[in-house]
C-alpha cells in the first residue's frame, strides 16, 4: 500500500523556565492510504504533541528540533503557509480531545459548521447550498434533529452530540486522513461505542485513513489494523493489532496490557512504580529502563527500533542485541 | 453481616427555570459493613447525586439515610460530627477538587483541624507525613508541594489521604479513575484495595467503568435516569443479568481478549441517549432504547422483582 504519511526521527522540544523539555525523540511513524493506525501510551507521553505536529498546530513555545513529516510528498515541515492551510482545509481533520473546549462557546454550532465549510470548500453557490451541505453532513454524523442542533450552543448539548458535532467539524476538511486524539474519552460506554461505531462507518465510506489515539485498549483492539506503543516521547514498539495483543514484545507493552482491568476478574494489576521521566534531563538510552524490571546496564545506550519481521518492530535490548 | 448503610426510598428533585429535574427518582438499597458496593450507570443517571446526599451535600428532598441505624437524611450542616467525619468523599478530577494554590501539607491538615485531631501544629505535620506514607508517597518530597505541580495519579493519591485523615469508616468514591490512564488507574485500584484491607473500610464505588466494577466490587446496583434498575453480586449479575440496560452495558464493554468476549451477553446495540431528566418517559424509563420493550412497557412501571437472593429487578419481561 502507497504511504500516505510519514514522520522521520521526530524531535520536538518545548521551551520552559527550567530548560527545554525534550518531548519526541526520534519518533518515526507511517500511516498507508485507508489505513487505521492506533497510538496509545499513558498521559504525558507526547501522543497528542505527535499529532499536533502533523498539522504544525504546535503551541509557540515548541521547536520541531530536527525530523521530517512527509504528507504525500509535502514536507510539512519545511512547507510555506498557504501549503500548509491548504492541507487543513482540504486534506487533513482533526478531532480533538475534549469536545467540550473544542467548540467555541460562543457561537451556534450552525456559525461553526459554515465557517469551516466556507474555507474547505470551493463551490459553494449559494447559502441554500451551504445549509443543504449541513444538514447532509449532520446526517452523516447520525444527528438526527438537525434544525434544533444547529440553532444551539454548544453548551446546550449533551457530550454524544458535542462528540458528533466534533467529527462532522473534522469531516468537513478531511478528505485523506482523520486525526483522532482520543475521541471517546469523557463518554459513557454505551455512547463511546455509538461514537466508534460511527466513526468506522465513515471512515470505511469515504476511503480515508486514520490516527486514533487513546488509552481505552479495548476500544483501539476494535478498531485499528496497526498499533505503536509510545513511551515518555518514544516509540517503544509496533505490530500490527493482533500481534500487540497477543504476543507483546516489549516490558512497557506488557505492563500496559496488564493493567487494563479484565472482565474476567482475578486482576492483579501492579499498575508502575515511579512516574515518567523528566523530559528536561531524560535519561539517556531506553527512557523506560527506570521501571522497567528486565532492565540491565545495555539499556543506558539508546536501543533502536528493530524489525523483528514484516510487521513487528521493537526497541528494546532483550531482542536481537547482536544486531545492535 | 452488618448494615453499615441504608437508603430507603430516597428522592432528590431540584427546581430549575425549565421545570423539576428528578435527578433521583425513589431508590432503595443498603452496604454491609467492609464491602464495595458499586452504583453504576450512564452520565445523568442520578448516581453522583446519591453519593453526594450520602455525604451530605445536600439533604434529599424525601426518603431516608440511615448510617449506623441513625437517620441522617439531612444536610452534613446538621449531622453530629462523629457521622461526618466517618463518611469521606473522593471525587472523579482531583486537579479541580484540590486547591492549586495550597501546600499538600494544608490540604490534608484542614480536615484534621476541622475534626479536632490534632493538638498542636508539629502534630499536624506528623500526621500528615504518616497519611502521606499510607497512601505511598514519600512525605518529604509531597509535603510542600502544590496540587498544579502535581501529575493526574499523584493528585488521586492525595485526595485519597485527605478523605482518610478524619479515620473515615465509609468512603464514597466518586468516579475516582476515570480521569486517569490505565496504568495509574490500577495503581489507584491497587491503593485503594490495600487501605481497605489495612484500615477495613467500607466503600460505595461510583463509575461508569463495568470492567473495574467486575474486579473490586462484592454487589453492584445498575441506575438509569433516577431508578435502580437491577441489583446484585458482582458474579450473579455479571452472569446472569436481566435488565435490558444491563445487558447493554455490557455489551459495551471493549475488551482485549477471546475469554472476555464469550463472557459478554448477546449483542444488544447500544441506540440512543439517555433522555433528559426534565422530561422521564412514561412507564419503564428505559423503553424509548430498549429493544424488547412491548406496549405495557410505555405506560405501566415495572416494580422491583427479587429473582433469587440479593438479585432484584425492575423489568417487566424477567419473570
Amino acid at each position: 500500500m502507497e504511504s500516505l504519511l510519514r514522520v522521520e526521527d521526530l524531535n520536538v522540544r518545548y521551551k520552559s523556565y527550567r530548560g527545554e523539555l525534550k518531548v519526541l525523540d526520534d519518533v518515526s511513524f507511517e500511516v498507508k492510504v485507508r489505513e487505521k493506525v492506533g497510538l496509545i501510551g499513558e498521559s504525558g507521553c507526547g501522543k497528542t504533541t505527535l499529532l499536533k505536529s502533523i498539522l504544525r498546530i504546535l503551541p509557540p513555545n515548541s521547536i520541531i528540533y530536527k525530523g521530517k513529516i512527509f504528507f504525500k510528498n509535502i514536507e510539512i515541515i519545511k512547507a510555506n503557509k498557504n501549503e500548509i492551510f491548504k492541507i487543513r482545509r482540504e486534506n487533513i481533520g482533526m478531532i480533538f480531545q475534549d469536545p467540550m473546549s473544542a467548540l467555541n462557546p460562543f457561537f451556534k454550532v450552525k456559525d461553526q459548521l459554515y465557517d469551516a465549510l466556507r474555507y474547505s470548500v470551493h463551490n459553494i453557490k449559494s447559502q441554500q447550498d451551504l445549509q443543504q451541505m449541513i444538514i447532509k453532513l449532520l446526517k452523516e454524523v447520525a444527528l438526527s434533529d438537525s434544525e434544533r442542533i444547529l440553532e444551539s450552543y454548544p453548551f446546550e448539548l449533551s457530550g454524544g452530540m458535542r462528540q458528533r458535532v466534533c467529527i462532522a467539524l473534522a469531516l468537513t476538511r478531511s478528505n485523506d486522513l482523520l486525526l483522532a486524539d482520543e475521541p471517546t474519552t469523557n463518554l459513557d460506554v454505551t455512547i463511546q461505542e455509538q461514537i466508534l461505531n460511527l466513526l468506522r462507518e465513515l471512515v470505511n465510506k469515504r476511503g480515508l485513513s486514520i490516527v486514533l489515539v487513546s488509552h481505552a485498549l479495548g476500544m483501539v483492539k476494535e478498531f485499528v489494523d496497526k498499533i505503536y506503543v509510545m513511551y515518555a516521547g518514544q516509540i517503544v514498539e509496533t505490530a500490527s493489532t493482533d500481534k500487540i495483543f497477543s504476543e507483546p514484545l516489549h516490558p512497557y507493552t506488557k505492563l500496559l496490557l496488564s493493567a487494563v482491568p479484565r472482565l474476567t476478574g482475578r486482576w492483579k494489576a501492579e499498575g508502575l512504580i515511579g512516574r515518567l521521566p523528566d523530559y528536561v534531563n531524560p535519561p539517556p538510552g531506553c527512557r523506560f529502563y527506570m521501571r522497567c524490571q528486565q532492565s540491565n546496564s545495555n539499556c543506558k545506550i539508546k536501543p533502536k527500533l528493530l524489525k523483528l519481521n514484516k510487521d513487528h518492530s521493537v526497541a528494546c535490548w532483550l531482542y536481537g542485541d547482536e544486531e545492535h | 453481616m452488618n448494615e453499615l448503610l441504608v437508603v430507603k426510598n430516597l428522592k432528590k428533585y431540584f427546581k430549575t427555570k425549565f421545570g423539576l429535574v428528578k435527578a433521583v427518582d425513589g431508590i432503595t438499597f443498603h452496604i454491609n459493613e467492609g464491602e464495595t458496593f458499586a452504583l453504576v450507570g450512564e452520565s445523568g443517571s442520578g448516581k453522583s447525586t446519591t453519593g453526594h446526599m450520602i455525604v451530605g451535600m445536600y439533604a434529599p428532598t424525601s426518603g431516608e439515610i440511615y448510617y449506623k441505624m441513625n437517620n441522617i437524611s439531612v444536610h452534613a450542616s446538621k449531622r453530629p460530627k462523629n457521622i461526618t467525619r466517618e463518611i469521606q468523599v473522593v471525587f472523579q478530577d482531583p486537579a479541580s477538587s484540590l486547591n492549586p494554590s495550597r501546600y499538600i501539607k494544608d490540604i490534608i491538615g484542614t480536615p484534621l483541624k476541622v475534626y479536632n485531631l490534632i493538638r498542636n501544629s508539629t502534630e499536624v505535620e506528623q500526621k500528615v507525613a504518616d497519611l502521606l506514607e499510607n497512601v505511598e508517597l514519600p512525605p518529604e518530597l509531597y509535603m510542600y508541594r502544590k496540587p498544579r505541580e502535581l501529575g493526574g495519579g499523584e493528585l488521586q493519591a492525595i485526595a485519597i489521604a485527605r478523605a482518610l485523615s478524619t479515620n473515615p469508616k465509609l468512603i464514597i468514591l466518586d468516579e475516582p479513575t476515570s480521569a486517569l490512564d490505565v496504568i495509574t488507574q490500577a495503581k489507584i485500584i491497587n491503593l485503594l484495595l490495600n487501605l481497605q484491607k489495612k484500615h477495613n473500610l467500607t466503600y460505595l464505588f461510583i463509575t461508569h467503568d463495568l470492567a473495574v466494577v467486575r474486579n473490586i466490587a462484592s454487589r453492584v446496583a445498575v441506575m438509569y435516569l433516577g431508578k435502580i434498575v437491577e441489583t446484585a453480586p458482582t458474579i450473579e449479575l455479571f452472569n446472569h443479568c436481566r435488565h435490558p440496560y444491563s445487558m447493554m452495558l455490557f455489551s459495551s464493554i471493549p475488551v482485549i481478549s477471546e475469554d472476555e468476549k464469550n463472557l459478554k451477553p448477546k449483542k444488544i446495540t447500544s441506540i440512543g441517549e439517555i433522555p433528559s431528566s426534565l422530561s422521564i418517559p412514561p412507564g419503564c424509563r428505559f423503553h424509548t432504547r430498549c429493544p424488547y420493550a412491548e406496549a405495557r412497557c410505555k405506560v405501566e412501571e415495572p416494580s422491583l422483582k427479587h429473582i433469587n437472593s440479593g438479585h432484584i429487578v425492575a423489568c417487566h419481561l424477567a419473570e
